[in-house]
């Protein structure tokens, strides 16, 4: 009973954490209609920055997100002008492929600077653990998880308390009717797309201590927040975030029952493709 | 205060507007008529920005627009509420009419024009909180409306208004620009409906084969044989 | 016979320069033209077929697998164990296709499901102690024609580029013929297609099947050529780079799945030349200059420079019309 207990407390917090992945995900193609297949890697970026904090400046992860977070905010400025920008408007292969490179491109640079050796993160809180009566959680795992829920909540209250709020809805909803009513459609898309970023700035460093680093993780963790989007319902965000703490508890539970233990990994390709076999028309309509 | 001098657009390659001049003073209420497809939208897109012209001026205040964003056009005063109304109907009445204020001008006005909106359209008020979608045909276009005169415009724009309206409602919407139009605020109404527009408005054009076939004034247009045959079956 | 030319200066070509390359560049443009067999041999349902799949190194690790766990089994001669190879892959781009087919998936969904795909395939096979773990599967090495082993590196190199040459005559032949112009027709518009009696599910359904037939040969040769194979074969990292390669080439184009790979190998080789101490440094140069062609060109270069050429040509015309 105890390790079930665990294993559900773990899959909630990784599914919290794609959850929240996935949102950056759905915000951009909300606004933009663009799937970005570089989203993982991008992550990964964040990841062996706090990686490098660790390695060569001696700070810990969870402070060097105040750095990262804006760094990574204003790079996906630069790169929504350099790039998303100009394929806005073509046909959703051409960005698959433009995407792809992208990552490829992350893949490689990451590569080529850290090498394909599988990595691993400290921070304070590693090893550290929390006791509620006979259930033991690990303490990075907690933090990640309950980061997730704030700031999916922050979110939340922005999209429908605010003003830019108010206007990502808009432009979500009509692009066209949003700019004869005075809305800057490019600049609520460059905002969104450097938010995600800033939103994965933050995740990146928060899950580096739990998850293994390695520069491949990138596609792995884009096919997850794709598969996550889309049994969410794609424009609908709660759905996401359920979504993810599902595929999080099949993952984790599915670890702990399944024989051989690394067989779990299919658990969420395997739902997914159940799941689209299901009800495929419609949840991406394209 | 708007002046479209030998407009040319068309979308990919194919031309809908050849040469369409036409002008709308500070304080009028002008009426652009024609048959379906004849390219009246055309003009409306290409004015508020979401068309780019080929060849042609158009002025807004003396500036010159025919090169701006839409939301910049909006800014400058001038605004659409479009064909179809396209609200938002997954966002409330209020949040449709917010959106409405964005442009900068607009914005320390805020309490103002939304009170206007709601004296101009009582039944508005009443449905404030509720999705824009689940509302009548009338409704939403009062909707519409509203939207577009909480940016403040001076200039503003409709794209057929009575589509999809029962007579009953048609005439409240075209009250209501009477009204607007009397504070003073320039109005340019495409419209099908060929003699509500001419009762309502003060100057008419007719667009034909994508440019400007006749440019009188509302009464005489209505005493004219030939429009009446053509558009109100006479 | 015109329209072949290419190819055969292109074979010539290679055999002159398998005369005259030493083991360290043979072995380069083993790998140069493998991926390039990969690449068209993706390009055929790729790009003309219009169906987006992450699943051909699927197909790659299918050949590869069967055919080596045959030989190291029941010692058949992997020349005879890579039909099997191809039959299975066939059979599995067959079943595919008719879901996809059945289900009317729109694009985009059927590419994550092969990508999807690709993820469960790598966890099989690591997981798996029968078909090698993460290890892979070891062959003995040795210089046995019969068993496809040879010591000489050049041998393997005229397989290979026979494999290419064959496969792009194909190719030629398919984008002239009249079975290309409907499956392109289908990849274009699939309702005008079905209004004009095209049958989709067969026509969809056959090119699938060859297309991974060819790429499980694809494997087999990977597994002989380096008398191993492992799990990463069937990964979405070897997807990727052939999907970005083709596109950089020209997706649907006859030479735009060669141009792509040999322009990497080529580019990578004068990097690591020049910057040795930074390992890998070629293939982020490749990759973004994968990014600026796709988003300034939209297309590949070889199907702009046809563009272009088509353009200029007929300006030629016009101009000789009016004289």
């Amino acid at each position: 009973m105890d390790t079930f207990i665990q294993g559900l407390v773990q899959g909630l917090a990784i599914g919290g954490i794609y959850g929240l992945i996935t949102m950056a995900l759905t915000a951009v193609y909300s606004v933009t209609r663009l799937l970005n297949f570089a989203h993982g890697d991008l992550m990964v970026i964040a990841m062996y920055l706090a990686l490098t904090g660790v390695r060569w400046l001696g700070v810990d992860p969870y402070l060097s997100i105040l750095v990262i977070a804006p760094l990574m905010f204003g790079f996906g400025m630069v790169l929504f002008h350099l790039i998303f920008e100009r394929v806005l408007r073509a046909h959703v292969l051409l960005v698959v492929q433009v995407t792809l490179g992208l990552g490829f491109v992350i893949q490689s640079a990451l590569l080529m600077i850290f090498s394909a050796n599988y990595q691993t993160v400290q921070s304070f809180l590693t090893g550290k653990k929390i006791v509620l009566g006979q259930i033991v959680f690990q303490a990075t795992f907690l933090v990640a998880f309950v980061v997730s829920v704030v700031m999916a909540l922050l979110f939340f209250w922005m999209l429908n308390r605010t003003t830019f709020g108010r206007k990502v809805r808009a432009v979500a909803e009509d692009p066209t009717a949003a700019s004869l009513c005075g809305i800057s459609v490019r600049w609520v898309q460059m905002i969104v797309f450097a938010g995600a970023l800033g939103t994965l700035g933050i995740v990146g460093p928060l899950v580096a201590p739990v998850f293994i680093v390695e520069p491949t993780l990138g596609l792995h963790l884009t096919l997850v927040a794709f598969i996550v989007l889309i049994l969410g319902g794609v424009t609908n965000f709660i759905g996401t975030f359920v979504a993810g703490v599902i595929i999080g508890l099949a993952e984790a539970l599915g670890g702990l029952y399944m024989n051989p233990p690394e067989f779990a990994g299919i658990l969420p390709y395997g739902i997914f493709i159940l799941f689209l076999l299901v009800r495929p028309s419609g949840v991406l309509g394209r | 205060m708007l002046e479209l001098k030998g407009l040319v657009a068309g979308y990919g390659g194919v031309r809908i507007l050849h040469d369409v001049s036409l002008t709308v003073g500070a304080t009028e209420m002008v009426a652009l008529l024609g048959s379906n497809g004849v390219g009246k939208s055309t003009v409306m897109k290409t004015i508020s920005g979401l068309l780019r012209s080929t060849e042609g001026s158009i002025k807004f205040e003396g500036r010159e627009i025919s090169r701006a964003s839409p939301e910049d056009i909006v800014e400058a005063g001038l605004v659409l509420v479009p064909e179809g109304r396209r609200l938002f109907n997954g966002m409330s009445v209020q949040d449709n009419l917010l959106i409405g204020n964005t442009v900068r001008h607009a914005l320390p006005r805020r309490k103002e024009l939304l009170d206007k909106v709601f004296e101009l359209f009582p039944v508005l008020a009443l449905r404030r909180l509720q999705a824009a979608g689940t509302l009548s045909g009338g409704e939403q276009q009062m909707v519409a409306i509203g939207r577009a005169l909480m940016a403040a415009p001076k200039l503003l724009m409709l794209d057929e208004p009575s589509l999809g309206l029962a007579p009953a409602l048609t005439h409240q919407v075209f009250e209501a620009l009477r009204v607007l139009n009397k504070e003073p605020l320039a109005i340019l109404v495409v419209e099908q409906n060929v003699s509500i527009a001419l009762a309502a408005c003060e100057r008419g054009y007719v667009l034909e084969d994508g440019s400007i076939t006749v440019s009188d004034t509302a009464e005489a247009m209505r005493k004219d044989d030939g429009i009446r045959k053509a558009y109100l079956g006479m | 016979m015109k329209k072949y030319i290419p190819i055969m200066v292109f074979f010539v070509c290679g055999i002159i320069f398998s005369m005259v390359a030493d083991n360290y560049w043979l072995d380069i443009m083993v790998f140069a033209l493998w991926y390039a067999y990969l690449c068209v041999t993706w390009n055929i349902i790729g790009g003309f077929g219009g169906q987006f799949t992450f699943a051909h190194p699927v197909f790659v690790a299918i050949g590869g697998y069967t055919s080596s766990l045959l030989f190291i089994h029941l010692g058949v001669s992997p020349w005879l164990g890579m039909f099997a190879g191809m039959v299975l892959a066939a059979l599995l781009a067959i079943l595919l296709g008719w879901i996809n087919y059945r289900r009317r998936l729109p694009h985009l969904t059927y590419a994550l499901i092969t990508l999807a795909i690709t993820f469960v395939a790598i966890i099989v096979l690591r997981s798996s102690h029968f078909l090698g773990g993460s290890e892979g599967i070891f062959l003995p090495r040795g210089n046995d024609p019969l068993t496809f082993r040879f010591f000489n590196k050049q041998v393997y190199f005229w397989i290979i580029l026979a494999a290419t040459c064959l496969v792009l005559v194909f190719v030629t032949w398919f984008s002239r013929s009249m079975t290309g112009f409907k499956l392109t027709a289908l990849r274009d518009n699939e309702d005008a297609a079905a209004m004009l009696g095209i049958d989709q599910l067969k026509m969809v359904a056959t090119y699938s099947a060859i297309s991974a037939a060819l790429g499980a040969f694809g494997g087999t040769f990977y597994a002989q050529y380096l008398f191993v194979i492992d799990p990463t074969v069937a990964g979405s990292h070897l997807a990727v780079e052939i999907i970005l390669f083709t596109a950089i080439g020209g997706m649907g184009t006859v030479w735009g799945p060669v141009l792509g790979p040999l322009a990497m190998v080529v580019l990578i080789r004068y990097l690591n030349a020049e910057f040795v101490n930074i390992s890998g440094l070629g293939q982020v140069v490749y990759g973004v200059i994968i990014i600026v062609v796709l988003v300034v060109l939209k297309d590949g270069v070889v199907s702009w420079g046809g563009k272009r050429l088509a353009h200029q040509t007929s300006k030629l015309k016009m101009r000789e019309k009016r004289q």
